[in-house]
């Protein structure tokens, strides 16, 4: 009885083998070219880091943490850079509780580093800077490097987590408000993110 | 083809109202924007609920010493009282105390106080729907009492941050002296005491004269009461001035009249038609003329040119205030003198008179027999109340200080702005930290109360601020009440 069991499993493994190859064939690793494109959605926390003054001193920004949202759409240059636009907005309280908003408006780059199912977006972003506190309003330039990790659910969506860089800069040429009040705001955004392909 | 086209006039879209806002809502700074948050510092707050209505301030010097009383009953920094909804009072370096209206459904909305020569006298004016009710305070209100555990006050809203509520001295003792009856019984708008002592330090004065405005809107049966001193209590009767709201007075020592606004009318009046007022014009006259020139003999209208500035009829007069220096030394008024040209030059010598209203800040000078001379706008905007903050001794700096509806405090003082040599009267948002505080420059300020170096304004909806010049002229720490 025991010889017929290991002969019907030797005869057996043939199939297995045969039905493995076909899983590993069948496994689709999606591939995107020019003009596929894909929309993000983000949000998260903001951490306000350090202003940093043009002789290069750091400051406290006295800001609480607080929270950031974006939506981005990007279109493939190829299987491995994307381009697009961004507008998100963040929002954060100053020690007597009025509010800092900043809705930057950028374009981003992006090259993306792959390992199916996950994917690594590297990306840089420029644009303008819609900062208001209370009634005070100024538009300045922004740069946004960041770093993002994917899971790839499917072929159309995947589910990932994004650090961005926040640098931009608040300058002045005098005489009211003085040079010396020139700023460089640095914060760090901390995202989740939903990305759907199409 | 489709989402892309759709995504593109999104962002088109989205672009334009941005762009929008910022050319609607850029405005100028002294200091930068990060700059202003990396400096910004936690304002103190004091116990004063921070989300009521401020109807009436006062400040009660520690006068005794000397007096026919010879006892000090105050802290020796005196004790501010304000009305908003009920009685709050503190002295210097402690908690406010909080004492509701008496009986049911009372609304304290104002608070008064004279100094007779042998006593001092506080008056409360509560509101019971379409009636009023005068108040003497008791004088034996302890001083020193203390609550050694503020605690949840059920009677006052829940604030933003939950602050812990000020405890109801009410049923603690008897805090409500005797009701002063006056005619009709109608609602008491305003309270408002006057020092007509010429000797008295300007913004230190002690009031002498004490007046009430009554009526009802419903019935536009408004009357203004002088409530003189009979030795043991005051007496309000009727001056005869009646049609509308008294909303401020203040006292020309130097000419001896009386200034009265009302919300359409500038008056001057002479002491001597507070006890027997000609019969007013009738009412289509009435309205023919800005300001009134009241004796006890005869009554005449006039219309400075500027009065119908800019080709429309000033209006909604809120508060008025004569300003004399200090004329026991001679000296000229602190606030705003030295100005040259064009007609600041009569500022030098003359005492200046000020009046707010709903278009704006206008002073003048005032010739011998209190004549006004040519009006100037220091400022346009509905201000609503005028101080002057003292700093350092007699002789040294001031500033005029004014409040606004919908947008805080406005400050003056002398400047060269033009580079001419020429100095003229410079307006611009107190300095300090004041920027920082939106609950204060965008407020409705009801009331300012100028206690030397000290400004306490008091708002419709956040409660009362202070700014405290003692450190500096040009560095005021303002803090919440």
């Amino acid at each position: 009885m025991l010889i017929i069991l290991y002969a019907l499993a030797f005869l057996s493994l043939p199939l297995c083998l045969f039905a493995q190859e076909d899983e590993e064939e069948d496994e689709y690793i999606p591939t995107y070219v020019l003009g596929d494109q894909m929309l993000m959605i983000n949000g998260g926390l903001f951490v306000p880091l350090f202003f940093q003054t043009l002789a290069g001193d750091l400051h406290s920004t006295r800001l609480s943490v607080g929270g950031v949202g974006s939506l981005q759409w990007s279109t493939h240059l190829n299987n491995n850079m994307t381009l697009g636009g961004e507008g998100g907005g963040m929002f954060a309280f100053t020690p007597n509780d009025n509010n800092l908003f900043m809705l930057p408006v950028t374009i981003r780059y992006s090259y993306i580093l792959r390992k199916y199912p996950f994917d690594f977006p590297l990306s840089i972003a420029g644009g303008v800077n819609f900062v208001r506190l209370n009634s005070v309003f100024r538009l300045l330039p922004i740069l946004k490097p960041g770093i993002s990790g994917y899971w790839n659910y499917n072929e159309a969506w995947a589910f990932g987590v994004n650090v961005v860089y926040w640098w931009t800069p608040d300058i002045y040429m005098g005489p009211t408000p003085p040079h010396s009040d020139s700023r460089i705001g640095n914060f760090l955004e901390f995202t989740l993110s939903a990305r759907y392909h199409f | 083809m489709y989402m892309r086209r759709y995504f593109q006039t999104v962002w088109h879209t989205v672009f334009a109202a941005l762009s929008c806002i910022l050319f609607f809502s850029c405005t100028d700074v002294d200091h930068g924007l990060f700059w202003n948050i990396e400096h910004e510092e936690k304002i103190p707050d004091n116990s004063l609920p921070n989300d009521i209505g401020v109807y009436g301030m006062i400040k009660i010097p520690s006068l005794y010493t000397g007096s026919s009383q010879a006892q000090e009953r105050w802290h020796p920094d005196g004790r501010y009282y304000l009305a908003g909804g009920a009685l709050f009072f503190r002295e210097s370096g402690s908690d406010w105390k909080r004492i509701s209206a008496p009986g049911s459904g009372g609304i304290v909305n104002d608070v008064a106080w004279i100094d007779t020569g042998s006593s001092i006298e506080i008056y409360v004016s509560v509101m019971y729907g379409n009636s009023g009710r005068l108040f003497r305070l008791n004088e034996q209100v302890n001083p020193n009492y203390t609550i050694p555990n503020p605690s949840y006050d059920p009677l006052l809203p829940a604030g933003p941050s939950n602050q812990p509520r000020i405890t109801d001295l009410t049923s603690t003792y008897t805090a409500y002296g005797s009701e002063i009856p006056y005619p009709n019984g109608g609602q008491i708008q305003r309270l408002i005491s006057i020092d007509t002592d010429t000797t008295s330090a300007p913004g230190y004065g002690k009031p002498d004269e004490f007046f009430m405005s009554t009526g009802t809107p419903t019935n536009n049966s408004y009357q203004f009461f002088h409530c003189s001193w009979t030795g043991t209590k005051i007496d309000p009767h009727e001056t005869g001035l009646s049609g509308e709201i008294i909303t401020g007075g203040t006292y020309d020592s130097v000419n001896s009249v009386y200034w009265f606004v009302s919300k359409s009318h500038v008056f001057k009046v002479h002491p001597s038609a507070l006890s027997s007022m000609p019969a007013l014009p009738p009412s289509n006259e009435w309205m023919q003329h800005i300001v009134w020139e009241i004796s006890s003999s005869s009554i005449s209208g006039s219309d400075p040119d500027i009065f119908r500035f800019p080709n429309q009829r000033l209006s909604r007069f809120s508060d008025i205030f004569y300003d004399a220096g200090n004329s026991s030394s001679g000296s000229v008024p602190l606030v705003l003198s030295g100005i040259a040209s064009p007609n600041y030059s009569t500022y030098n010598s003359n005492p200046n008179l000020y009046i707010a209203c709903g278009d704006g800040l206008f002073m003048t000078t005032t010739q011998p027999s209190g004549t006004p001379q040519t009006w100037d706008r220091l400022s346009g905007g509905y201000h609503t109340s005028i101080a002057k903050m003292i700093y350092g001794s007699l002789q040294g700096e001031s500033r005029l200080i004014a409040g606004r509806e919908d947008s805080g405090l406005v400050e003056f003082e002398r400047r060269d702005n033009l580079g001419t040599g020429v100095k003229e009267p410079y307006g611009h948002y107190p300095y300090g930290k004041y920027s920082d505080f939106s609950s204060l420059y965008n407020a409705s300020v009801t009331r300012l109360l100028a206690d030397g170096p000290i400004v306490i304004a008091g708002t419709t909806r956040s409660g009362a601020w202070n700014g405290n010049y003692s450190s500096g002229i040009t560095s005021p720490k303002w803090s919440q009440e």
